[in-house]
């Protein structure tokens, strides 16, 4: 049996996924968390079902990409039962999605969710008459707390065995009379796709592109012979028809609100208030940046008191490892490599990487990340684009491959392509663990803020000329704010926990291979060619020792892997000692900027086709030999190091 | 006047929203009809967004988008305006 999450974005229908599967669909407090549909087999209430999770849908009409993911889902997969999660705090709106629901002919259960947010703001909803008003059952549920589901749960699965399937609710008269016109003008069945006719006819009333093509070619003319009946319908009207059937739901949806909702006086608290400083003109600029520089700070102290002792011990127990075996033997060299690949993991990336996850996820959860779209979208708008594309930026400073697919929420093909681009030039956390244990490490914390800034810098330029060339035009900000929420211990444990999982079960193991046949290249001194084969562009261009061509090399795979080896090829964990600032310098900025790693070019691909790929990856490698060569020359003129 | 220049915290109502389908489809679904009542909450700097409230919810709109929205003053100011 399918059972299937729809909803519109932020309503928490990845919330009750995770509570029924496990923690595997992420979820976060902006619309547009999830951009590609996630399904799970798990046992409820004792039968096997299939669970899957939609990304957040407005209406059936759909404005982007995530979206039209969703609604190929509803329309092409014949789910046994839709479960529509509601925001309670936002139910007039929501049952204009709810409505559209009821006309795809499945049976429907409505989740009244964040029943806890809605008696905050005093909204009260009796469930019994919604349920009467819409003809499908209503469970009240706080998914966060867990509250509700099971109930919601046994009530689908009811629905789902019975196959109560509600009946659609009638629109203004006018509009049913075209409605049933249209319905004799489709061909005969089978029907473009599994849904009723009604909801087919509807659906030409809206205009919809795909579903009016995929209908005229199986009967051809039939777009001619629809026109009259929208003609007139816009005629009696004076609006052209999507608008009227919008602004028709729209009135029907509220007066359902009406019917079933009291308000009684909202009382405001720390939200509001924290929010009026955080969105107004004066403040809001500074206290993002504020926020921003206490985030850096945290990750970079609390990664630094734990990477010190650890590679402490990891070096003690690296020297002792060679000791024990006669110099330059195989089996020495490899274990070495073992050593300092587990230690790269645990001493090196971990400490940096953990925090810097647990504060992407407060930012995530508090609902701070369309706040910054708010606040920026002046800025983007310099670079071609508009706030939107903020989002899957800074989730680029996680990781990559999600960050790409996130410009799915973009409306735009243009905007999905330039703004993946330019996601590829976020430093992502492996990268930015190279700026945290290498530049913040040894030459301070205000030289690696600098590399942060000087990155952003680098991606406005970026944005700037590479927008002049695309064509067309970003089609403007769209974006709603969610209310300010705290973030809840478990949801974010979860989430940084399946971000970490990521690394250790993906990035780990070949951060230990990698090391492993490191130290058999350098046994088989196969290191060496391989560097000088290099060495004109890391020795000559950029002023490196010969032994990081290496690292270079397996940095394609994994960006921590750099960092790591960078270690194991000096053959030291004190760089300071093998490197100068410079150098390092110069290297960070190579390795911050050049090639993906492979899952980024995968997902790139994926996305945009092999063509973009192609030019993208062309491009990194151009800008960090440039950047790291102006950098090294600026430094070095300056005299540092 | 447009959404753009309406003061900041008045209540106005939509009158007619411009722009091509996909903008009019898109505001439609975030709860912005033509009849709706709004009121601009805040106004970002130099040109930046702005911030309206519709039924509770709060949508940011770029200045390119809020231009496209006509509005005039709310005169009755109580209550949802017949639709
Ligand atoms: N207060 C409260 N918060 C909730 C509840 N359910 C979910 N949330 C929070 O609401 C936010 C959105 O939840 P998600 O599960 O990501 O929503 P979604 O519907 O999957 O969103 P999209 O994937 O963007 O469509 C998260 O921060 C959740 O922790 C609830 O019942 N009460
Ligand atoms: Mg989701």
């Amino acid at each position: 049996m399918r059972l299937v999450l729809a909803g519109q974005p932020n309503s928490g229908k990845s919330t009750i996924f995770n509570a029924v599967a496990g923690y595997r669909s992420a979820t976060a407090n902006f619309p547009g968390s999830s951009v590609a549909y996630t399904i799970s087999r798990t046992m409820i209430l004792g039968r096997e079902v299939q669970i899957v999770d939609l990304p957040g849908i407005y209406s059936l009409t759909t404005t982007d990409a995530a979206e039209n993911q969703a609604l190929s889902y509803l329309l092409d997969e014949e789910p046994e039962v839709i479960v529509n999660v509601v925001d309670a705090t936002r139910l007039g709106r929501s049952l204009e999605l709810t409505l559209q629901l009821l006309e795809l002919g499945r049976p429907v259960v409505v989740a009244l969710n964040m029943m806890d947010e809605a008696l905050r703001k005093g909204i009260e909803i009796d469930p019994e008459i919604l349920a009467a008003e819409l003809g499908v059952p209503v469970v009240p549920t706080v998914a966060r707390r867990g509250q509700g589901l099971k109930r919601l749960f046994r009530e689908a699965l009811r629905a789902a065995m019975t196959e109560s399937v509600p009946a659609p609710k009638r629109l203004d008269r006018e509009i049913e009379r075209a409605v049933e016109r249209i319905v004799e003008l489709l061909p005969p069945e089978p029907a473009v796709y599994p849904v009723p006719r009604r909801f087919l006819a509807l659906k030409v009333l809206e205009r919809d592109p795909g579903i009016t093509h995929a209908i005229e070619r199986v009967s051809p003319g039939f777009v001619e012979r629809v026109r009259p009946i929208l003609e007139a319908l816009e005629e009696a009207h004076g609006w052209n028809v999507p608008e009227v059937l919008s602004g028709h739901r729209h009135a029907v949806a509220h007066s359902i609100e009406d019917r079933a909702s009291t308000m009684h006086h909202a009382r405001l608290g720390w939200r509001e208030r924290v929010d009026r400083l955080l969105l107004h003109p004066l403040t809001g600029g500074p206290v993002m940046l504020a926020i921003l520089g206490v985030f850096f700070y945290t990750v970079f102290g609390a990664g630094k008191f734990v990477e010190e002792p650890l590679v402490a011990f990891f070096d003690q127990l690296s020297v002792a490892i060679l000791g024990a075996f006669p110099p330059g033997s195989f089996i020495g060299t490899v274990l070495n490599g073992l050593v300092l690949g587990v230690s790269g993991g645990i001493a090196i990336v971990l400490p940096y990487l953990l925090p810097f996850l647990l504060g992407l996820a407060i930012l995530e959860d508090t609902g701070y990340l369309p706040r910054m779209a708010y606040i920026l979208d002046n800025l983007m708008h310099r670079i071609g684009l508009h706030g939107k594309s903020v989002l899957p930026m800074v989730l680029g400073y996680g990781c990559t491959v999600p960050a790409i697919m996130a410009t799915r929420i973009l409306e735009s093909a243009r905007d999905r392509r330039l703004t993946s681009a330019l996601t590829v030039f976020v430093p992502c956390s492996a990268r930015s663990t190279i700026i945290y244990g290498l530049v913040a490490a040894y030459m301070g914390p205000w030289w690696a803020l600098g590399i942060y800034f000087l990155n952003i810098g680098v991606i406005v330029v970026l944005g700037t000329l590479l927008s002049r060339r695309m064509e067309g035009r970003s089609p403007g900000l769209i974006l709603e704010i969610p209310d300010l929420r705290l973030p809840s211990m478990k949801t974010m444990a979860a989430k940084t926990w399946l971000n970490l999982k990521e690394f250790i079960v993906i990035a780990w193991p070949l951060l230990i291979a990698s090391s492993v046949v490191l130290g058999i290249l350098e046994w088989a001194h196969a290191d060496h060619t391989i560097n000088a084969v290099l060495s004109p562009f890391t020795v000559f261009v950029l002023g490196l020792p010969a032994a990081v061509g290496v690292t270079l090399v397996f940095g394609v795979l994994r960006k921590e892997l750099s960092l790591v080896m960078l270690v194991q090829a000096m053959g030291t964990t004190a760089l300071a000692t093998v490197m100068t600032a410079v150098q390092m310098m110069t290297f960070t900025l190579f390795v911050l900027f050049y090639v993906p790693c492979v899952a980024t070019v995968a997902a790139l691909a994926r996305e945009l086709g092999w063509r973009d790929t192609a030019w993208i990856t062309g491009l990194t490698v151009v800008v960090a030999t440039v950047v790291a060569v102006v950098g090294r020359l600026a430094l070095t003129l300056a005299g540092i190091g | 006047m447009t959404l753009e220049d309406a003061g900041l915290r008045e209540r106005v109502v939509v009158e007619e929203i411009t722009g091509g389908r996909g903008v009019r489809m898109h505001l439609n679904t975030l709860g912005i009809h033509v009849g709706d009542t709004i009121r601009v909450v805040e106004r970002a700097p130099f040109r930046g967004p702005v911030l309206v409230e519709i039924n509770g919810s709060r949508v940011a709109l770029g200045r390119g988008i809020a231009r496209k929205v006509r509005v005039v003053p709310d005169a009755s100011c109580s209550g949802r305006p017949a639709e």
